[in-house]
């Protein structure tokens, strides 16, 4: 079998368009030395990598189907075995919002997680506001659930004070963009379920919740959404509503923003 | 040479009929860039190169080779460079459509640059390259027998069309000179669409998953004894593989039809 060399390999952009907030992609690679470019999927193998010419890279750029980094990055350390300098782990590419990280209270960017290093890179994309960076993928999840984390956070925080429904539902919906692990899912989902109009919270379970998590029960979820508003609405409200992050943009201007805005995925084509 | 007419009967009699068991089951694959794309727009199909996301590498190769606009899809196999998601649909989902087949990516084969490398007498010219993708081409109703007594025939195990290249070389070369298995994965095309409803299967990456959730937080209730939205329709089809989605849904994807075929 061959081995990919990270030092022949730079991470120039991910597989498909941030058409939300936040998430994560398989990274697409570029090799050095002969500048073909691939998805880098390594769940098959490196034999299995199809790799293509920089005329094809960059059509599937232009059609939205990759989206490019402003300047490359390195293969994190993480994922290289350090006597051989061959990618035996999956890389994996975060993108984010800074409208999102705001509401997460998350601002700036983390400049690591544990001793990876992390470098950000605006994409090419228009004025997309959005940025990205290659990680090992424990990392990249740990920082997923951090910035669902800081939105969960915030929600609760927001919900005795009666704010607007739809700022709620922008926040647990973006919570669950974010959200990879099994608990933090379901505390979104509990979240996003009860900023919804009544009428549509039995479908929302039924398309969404039901099938992630098979076990759960519509009657004890019910039960528990009502426990979990009696709760937030007698919590005490804490000051971080109120924090002004560096840009000078308040969180509360962010989350009238986010609120009239129109989400992504029918703004962005 | 066409593709395929050189094969070692007895080298693949023993091997037959367990390959064409593979062969007459194995779903079609299709990746397209979003599911939501295609639930938003009538008429809610895997559309044709008139009206997809096909690159002009693909219209191209189907006007040097004289065919109709065409849906593609390839036999259990995904490739997340043509988008998001990824559908699969059961065996026999051809016999309602009238098209083609080809042992190879055509687009591979006739891009400008060619990605596929073969080699032709007497060069590997535009000109040969079109004779030899005419010559290959399968009529609808007959792909899977030749896919049968391809696995057998080029393959030690059947699983190995997943997961390695081909383990006899073609007199093309066509096996030796790409690492790419787009030269080896029989690409199947319809001239119509084909109804993302009657999928058997299918997978997306989670940024897919969270519009699909945005989109249907947006539908109008649906008032019992009206007729179904498209969304309703889709919901009321197979759920997803995974449904918080995957950055490896084809990975997944494939699974699934392992899955399906035992291989």
């Amino acid at each position: 079998m061959n081995s990919l060399k990270a030092s022949d390999i730079e991470i120039v952009g991910f597989n498909g368009a941030p058409l939300v907030e936040c998430g994560r992609s398989l990274p697409i690679a570029k090799r050095k030395s002969d500048g073909q470019h691939c998805v880098l999927d390594l769940s098959r193998g490196v034999d299995t990598l199809v790799w293509h010419s920089q005329e094809e890279a960059t059509s599937f750029a232009e059609a939205r189907q990759w989206t490019e980094l402003v300047r490359s990055v390195s293969i994190p350390n993480a994922c290289v075995e350090s006597s051989t300098g061959s990618v035996i782990t999956q890389p994996m590419m975060v993108f984010e919002n800074e409208t999102l990280l705001d509401v997460a209270n998350r601002v700036p960017r983390p400049d690591h997680h544990d001793l990876e290093y992390l470098i950000w890179q605006p994409l090419k994309v228009g004025d997309s506001g959005c940025f990205a960076t290659c990680a090992s993928g424990p990392a990249v999840e740990a920082i997923l659930d951090d910035w669902a984390q800081g939105l969960l956070k915030r929600f609760d925080a927001m919900f005795g004070q009666n704010p607007d429904r739809a700022d709620l539902k922008r926040i647990a919906d973006f919570a669950l963009c974010a959200a990879r692990s099994r608990e933090l899912r379901r505390k979104a989902y509990l979240r996003y379920a009860a900023t919804q109009e009544p009428d549509r919270m039995k479908r929302t379970f039924d398309r969404f919740i039901h099938t992630e998590f098979p076990k759960e029960n519509w009657d004890c979820f019910l039960n528990e959404l009502k426990t979990l508003r009696d709760i937030l609405k007698v919590l005490p409200i804490t000051t971080t509503v109120t924090q002004v992050d560096p840009s000078g943009c308040s969180t509360r201007q962010s989350l009238r923003d986010i609120a009239n805005d129109k989400p992504l995925n029918l703004v962005a084509k | 040479m066409p593709l395929l007419s050189d094969i070692d009967e007895k080298a693949l009699a023993a091997r037959l009929p367990a390959s064409n068991a593979v062969a007459d089951n194995v779903p079609l694959v299709h990746v397209d860039r979003t599911v939501i794309d295609l639930i938003e727009h009538p008429p809610h199909e895997i559309p044709t190169s008139a009206m997809g996301s096909n690159s002009d590498n693909t219209r191209r190769a189907e006007g040097l080779l004289g065919l109709p606009q065409s849906a593609y899809f390839y036999a259990g196999r995904a490739h997340p460079k043509f988008g998001s998601t990824a559908f699969a649909f059961a065996a026999g989902c051809e016999d309602a459509h009238t098209g083609s087949a080809s042992p190879f990516d055509t687009g591979g084969l006739l891009s400008n640059p060619p990605h596929l490398k073969l080699r032709l007498n007497p060069t590997d010219g535009e000109a040969e390259r079109v004779a030899f993708g005419k010559a290959s081409m399968l009529p609808l109703d007959q792909w899977r027998a030749t896919f049968g007594r391809f696995l057998a025939a080029f393959f030690d195990a059947d699983v190995d069309y997943w997961q390695k290249k081909p383990s006899r070389f073609d007199p093309e070369r066509l096996f030796e000179l790409n690492n790419d298995w787009r030269a080896w994965t029989f690409e199947i095309r319809f001239s119509e669409g084909h109804s993302i409803h009657d999928r058997a299967a299918w997978c997306a990456d989670e940024t897919v998953m969270s519009q699909l959730r945005r989109l249907d937080d947006q539908q109008p209730v649906t008032i019992p004894g009206d007729p179904l939205s498209v969304l309703d329709q889709f919901f009321a089809g197979p759920p997803a593989l995974e449904p918080s989605g995957t950055p490896q849904f084809c990975e997944r994807l494939e699974q699934w039809v392992r899955e399906q075929i035992a291989v």
